[in-house]
């Protein structure tokens, strides 16, 4: 699940959620009773945090959680019925088997994990939120949602304006996790570094295989081929990827390294290798042998 | 009977209002109160956080007169000063 924090560039913890019937030993409980909400909190920040009904200030997350039931009116979403003796909050990977994940994120954030996981249908009410929307919800209904909050969390549990959360069962964060693996190996979208932000000496070595410099890319001609170059840095920050994108009109084979999409009348084929296999980014030896094999690759059908 | 209209407050302030007119009747001999609240985790935290306070709080009944709207009926006793 670290892959997904680095990928969303996500300063807190996912935080890992799980419901026991009976009360488990060998988890910190809190030292003074609080908020589930605010508990979420601290997990996000790496605490882990055994929450039991005496741990718990806020009724309506009693309520929600399945501590309790309601006594004179149907609240939703809850957990029915109402058996559950503790919850765990950790980061996710200190719980095995978490029942729900969360992730407290921005607005964009959520926007990019839903792009991620072709659609989130969000239920929110702005109550009972952090404890019914995000992790009763998801828990009935087997899919993501994601919570703008309720007033108590924003009042005592310290969660910034700019931030909402998302929760869903573990099965759709290992989805997403996969998704963002993969995303990493053929670095996403064809989108790169800004080459603004690269450092003088590798814009250097594109020029000198003649090579223009585009926002986000390198463009030019190889054996009659348009050729963009889009630089891409791995979940630490470092510039570890090349990804040869050949923009094709009309259908071309696709073999084995590249990779196609289809966009219009266009063909983007395009392969991603990392730094240090056959090609070197600071030096550029390697660079172009690299993509002259390709060009001749590029077949019309 | 008082009378304290919440309609438009979300919780926590919904317990907050009621807490402080419960204590001003029950500073005033005591009495009764009602409470119309539209945000419905509030019928069920107003009850108890009053509970929790140990003062003698009942609530007697709780009604929906309208989609999202109830009314909450307390009986506050005396307190001493």
């Amino acid at each position: 699940m670290e892959s997904i924090r680095a990928y969303f560039g996500s300063k807190y913890r996912l935080v890992g959620v799980k419901l026991f019937k009976e009360i488990p030993e060998g988890y910190p409980t809190p030292a003074k009773p609080g908020k589930f909400c605010e508990f979420v909190r601290r997990a996000a920040l790496g605490e882990t945090i055994l929450m039991r009904a005496e741990d718990e200030e806020c009724h309506q997350s009693l309520i929600a959680l399945g501590f309790q039931e309601p006594m004179f009116i149907d609240i939703q979403p809850r957990i029915q019925p109402a058996e559950t003796k503790a919850v765990l909050i950790a980061p996710v990977e200190e719980i095995p088997d978490p029942d729900v994940v969360l992730m407290i994120a921005t607005p964009r954030q959520v926007m990019e994990a839903a792009a991620l996981l072709h659609g989130i249908e969000a239920k929110f009410a702005g109550e009972i939120a952090v404890c019914g929307e995000v992790i009763a919800e998801p828990l009935k209904s087997g899919k993501a949602n994601v919570t703008f909050l309720c007033g108590g969390a924003r009042m005592f549990a310290d969660y910034k304006d700019s931030e909402v959360i998302l929760g869903a069962p573990l099965e759709v964060f290992k989805e997403l996790e996969t998704k963002v693996k993969a995303l990493e190996k053929s670095c996403g979208a064809l989108c790169g570094c800004k080459t603004s932000d690269l450092p003088p000496r590798v814009i250097q070595v594109f020029s000198e295989l003649g090579f223009e410099r585009g926002i986000d890319y390198f463009f030019g001609r190889v054996d009659s081929q348009n050729v963009r170059i889009y630089l891409n840095k791995d979940i630490n920050g470092k510039i570890s990827y090349v990804t040869i994108h050949f923009p094709v009109k009309g259908e071309v084979e696709v073999t084995p390294p590249f990779q196609a999409r289809k966009r219009g009348a266009w063909t983007d084929l395009y392969a991603t290798f990392k730094d240090g296999e056959g090609f070197d980014i600071s030096s550029g030896k390697g660079l172009k042998e690299l993509i002259e094999e390709l060009a001749a690759k590029v077949k019309k059908k | 009977m008082e009378t304290l209209d919440l309609r438009g407050e979300k919780c926590p302030d919904t317990f907050v209002y009621t807490k402080i007119k419960a204590e001003e009747i029950g500073y005033s001999g005591g009495g009764k109160l009602k409470v119309i609240v539209d945000y419905p985790p509030a019928v069920e935290s107003i009850p108890r956080s009053l509970a929790q306070e140990g003062k003698g709080y009942k609530v007697l009944e709780v009604k929906q007169v309208a989609e999202r709207t109830y009314e909450i009926y307390i009986e506050i006793p005396a307190f001493e000063d």
